[in-house]
């Protein structure tokens, strides 16, 4: 049997909530943890466990049951020493994963030095997706998996239309890998409404060609990705 | 007096709407876009509008999606289809 992940949010501002209650929705187990007790109000009747305490503090963080969960997250809002503080307490409790919401760059490269398993910036990562759809109508998503690499949805560019991907050379010309292509098919309903249906090829083959209205989902370096936008 | 003989316009809507369905199913969009707009031009409908708003969506052309099912959406509340399509766009 899968065992269910058990989470920590530490934080309940716009992003912790956001969290917290996306993870309950998905049906994880979940402790919440704030100063605030309006915050942590909202969350007594669906949080497994919820927590008006400083996170700062060590026992209580102890007694609160902290250091038993698979993966914290942790959001305090602008207070860099706090975050800081709280990432090595969980440290030293033992959780195997901590993801900090990092306030400024130079703080997330303390944060991982303190063993922090990632660091998320959702402002910058948010604003790396507008201006990228700015800059580029044909990028539908971009998700950055680590500072180097990103996913990028792109609509396949003309003239890779009709062509099976061994003849593109994706990876040895554009340094990228496809690791889906997203297609929508026409059908009819039931109901005589006609409607799109969308498929995905996931880790398409060299003969899987590519057809005109594609969606391309791209792994590799932005620059590298950017350059298909532009073809 | 006699009635003039030829194509009511209610008729050619109808054949106008089911040729730009059937022609948007085999994926021939030009064809089925020509059609659904010399439809819309007879009488603005749910229908077409929908399926013009698909054409432009699987031509990942979006904001032109977005306007055609928010139009039918104006003329048939009720067309879920359209809400959904308009949903799943703007969620991007």
């Amino acid at each position: 049997m899968v065992m269910a992940k058990t989470f920590a949010v530490i934080g309940l501002g716009r992003f912790g909530s956001n969290v917290a209650k996306a993870l309950v929705e998905k049906g994880f187990e979940v402790i919440v943890v704030d100063t605030d007790e309006e915050k942590i109000n909202e969350f007594s009747d669906i949080a497994a466990a919820a927590f008006v305490m400083d996170a700062t503090d060590e026992k209580a963080l102890k007694d609160a049951g902290i250091g038993e969960v698979d993966c914290a997250i942790i959001s305090v809002g602008q207070n860099v020493e706090s975050s800081i503080l709280i990432t090595m307490l969980l440290k030293e409790l033992g959780v195997k994963e901590i993801i900090v919401k990092e306030v400024m760059p130079i703080h997330g490269k303390i944060l991982e030095k303190l063993g922090a398993t990632k660091i998320v910036n959702p402002e910058r990562d948010t604003a790396l997706r507008l201006v990228s759809s700015f800059a580029s109508p044909r990028i539908f998503d971009i998700i950055e998996v680590s500072p180097d690499y990103s996913i990028m949805e792109v609509i396949a560019p003309k003239e890779f239309w009709a062509r099976p991907l061994r003849d593109i050379h994706l990876r040895r010309d554009y340094h990228v890998s496809v690791i889906a292509i997203r297609r929508r098919k026409t059908v009819m309903r039931e109901n005589g409404i006609p409607d799109l249906q969308e498929e995905i090829l996931i880790a398409p083959g060299g003969d899987d060609e590519i057809e005109e209205n594609d969606i391309l989902v791209l792994l590799g370096k932005y620059q590298d990705l950017e350059k298909i936008t532009k073809l | 007096m006699k009635k003039k003989k030829g194509q009511e316009p209610a008729d050619r809507f109808q054949q106008l709407l089911e040729e730009g369905q059937f022609y948007f199913v085999n994926q021939q969009y030009d064809t089925a876009q020509e059609l659904l707009e010399e439809a819309v031009k007879i009488r603005p409908d749910a229908r077409a509008l929908y399926t013009l708003g698909l054409i432009f969506e699987i031509r990942n052309e979006m904001e032109k999606a977005c306007e055609m099912y928010r139009c039918a959406l104006a003329l048939d509340p009720n067309l879920k289809e359209a809400q959904v399509h308009l949903e799943k766009i703007l969620k991007k």
